[in-house]
């Protein structure tokens, strides 16, 4: 029993009766998610253009059910059979006896009823085979879903950049939405696996607003072309200041190193330059091959339970400020601090007398699992 | 004059009257004129984004739902009393109906 609960304590527990909730509350959609942008009014133009049909079979289908049933005195079900079998050309033959009235009004039942009826019943069936209602209604569920998402990142556009990136984050299970409207996105993304995205142009505020930017941790765009990425940030940029997100982060990809500063100057957080990170990569493994390999694994092989992570020290966290470092409970999850990054100024030289302070980031070297649930534990607490 | 409205107002109105027309005399007709017109009356509202479009349709079906069991059990079983109950049931789902639909007309006269 005592094991029982120490491999609770540790690894959180077996069922995670909370996140059960929020997936039922996601998938009825119970709890509505405050949406960036409201979804598009197709689905209503398509539900109106649904009425006439229906209206006219429901006319006609009464209009044959009474008329049978006051000139021929019909039951009622065998009126309204009679219409059915009259207006769809089935044909089996009368109810019963026809007088001469019931003749003529099964004339000209045949004559208005077999136009309305065709005209409907195509009309009906054209909207529901198009499969644009299925593609609308799928749309609306998609960027409801990721309404509820939090914290997650935004890649814009698929690549081959962009594929590494989105095999990581599923990985190591970081939330994200991808962003793209080329032709082979649906293909990369049965391959991939990608849970949430939108299909649309990536520099469009609407794409961006459906993969809920106000809510992002950050925003990817690893385009080949540096003009796509330009256009990318300063829309992001842009937007992130109307939704009040000062926090995302944005990332770009800069193909032409002359082109890096000035992603930065129109509001990029951090821009790669793939050739100079190849070349620093390239003499790292050339100069001390086994550090790199050890650093290449906790970051990015995730069958190794050890992770490198950043820890700011927002209100969530205060209770770690103002002591020294040895006297707070990160021990007791295993979690060791290995740098703080304050201002501009990263210190290394931590000892466990360091004390933390607000708005610092720590550097954390420790196990996945720990470091999960040392942060679930307090960020819900303040929740 | 927005013809949309009249015309949606006119089956609202046209399945309470003939609802009641059937709770006083029990006529197959007005049965099925009802069932017909509450179902056309459903139908307009599909899509609709006027003020209050969602309320109004949920009472629409609301009354579906009595009246397309009132004609089942009418015709079938032919027990005229529970038809009448079910009846009964749709007339008021209607009332409330047509109280969301003037409360919006009110509402968005005061807005213009």
């Amino acid at each position: 029993m005592d094991k029982f609960k120490e491999k609770n304590s540790r690894h959180g527990p077996l069922v995670d009766w909370s996140e059960v909730l929020n997936s039922l509350a996601r998938f009825i959609q119970w709890r509505r998610p405050r949406l960036d942008i409201e979804p598009s009014d197709e689905l209503v133009q398509i539900l109106k253009k649904l009425r006439p049909p229906i209206v006219i079979l429901i006319m006609i289908l009464t209009t044959g059910t009474i008329g049978y049933m006051a000139i021929d005195d019909y039951e009622p079900l065998d009126a309204l059979y009679m219409t059915v079998i009259t207006i769809a050309t089935v044909g089996f033959g009368e109810m019963g006896t026809a007088s001469s009235g019931g003749r003529i009004f099964t004339i000209c039942l045949i004559f208005l009823g077999i136009g309305a009826f065709g005209y409907s019943t195509g009309l009906i069936i054209s909207i529901f085979s198009d499969g644009v209602l299925l593609k609308i209604l799928g749309e609306r569920f998609m960027i409801k879903s990721i309404a509820f998402m939090e914290n997650h990142f935004i890649i814009c556009g698929i690549n081959e950049t962009a594929r590494e990136i989105v095999r990581q984050f599923s990985k190591k299970k970081i939330p994200f939405v991808v962003v793209d409207d080329t032709a082979e996105f649906d293909r990369r993304r049965g391959e991939l696996s990608i849970k949430y995205y939108i299909k649309g142009p990536p520099f469009k505020d609407d794409s961006l607003k459906k993969a809920h930017i106000s809510t992002a941790r950050g925003v990817i765009t690893t385009s080949q072309n540096d003009n796509d990425n330009f256009a990318i940030v300063v829309s992001v940029k842009i937007l992130l200041e109307k939704l009040k997100n000062p926090k995302a982060s944005i990332i770009s990809l800069a193909r032409n190193a002359e082109n890096k500063e000035k992603l930065y100057k129109i509001g990029a957080s951090h821009v790669i330059t793939p050739y100079i990170i190849a070349g620093q990569r390239a003499l790292s493994y050339a100069v001390k091959p086994e550090a790199s390999y050890f650093i290449d694994d906790i970051v990015y092989n995730t069958e190794i339970d050890l992770d490198i992570e950043e820890m700011l020290i927002d209100d969530s966290l205060l209770h770690l400020t103002g002591k020294p470092l040895l006297n707070t409970d990160l021990k007791d999850h295993r979690i060791k601090v290995i740098a703080i990054k304050r201002g501009k100024n990263i210190d290394t030289e931590i000892t466990g007398n360091t004390t933390i302070k607000k708005d610092d980031a720590l550097i954390v070297i420790g196990r996945v699992q720990n470091f999960r649930g040392y942060l679930k534990k307090y960020k819900s607490k303040q929740v | 004059m927005y013809w949309g409205k009249v015309i949606s107002a006119f089956f609202i109105i046209m399945a309470l009257t003939t609802g009641v027309g059937f709770i006083y005399a029990a006529s197959s007709y007005e049965l099925i004129i009802a069932t017909a017109m509450n179902l056309i009356a459903t139908t307009l509202k599909l899509g609709s984004r006027s003020r209050y479009g969602p309320e109004i349709l949920a009472t629409s079906f609301a009354a579906d739902l009595h009246l397309i069991p009132a004609v089942y059990i009418y015709f079938v079983s032919g027990d005229a009393k529970s038809a009448q109950g079910l009846v009964l049931g749709s007339v008021v789902a209607n009332i409330i109906s047509l109280i969301f639909v003037i409360i919006g007309y009110i509402r968005s006269d005061e807005e213009m």
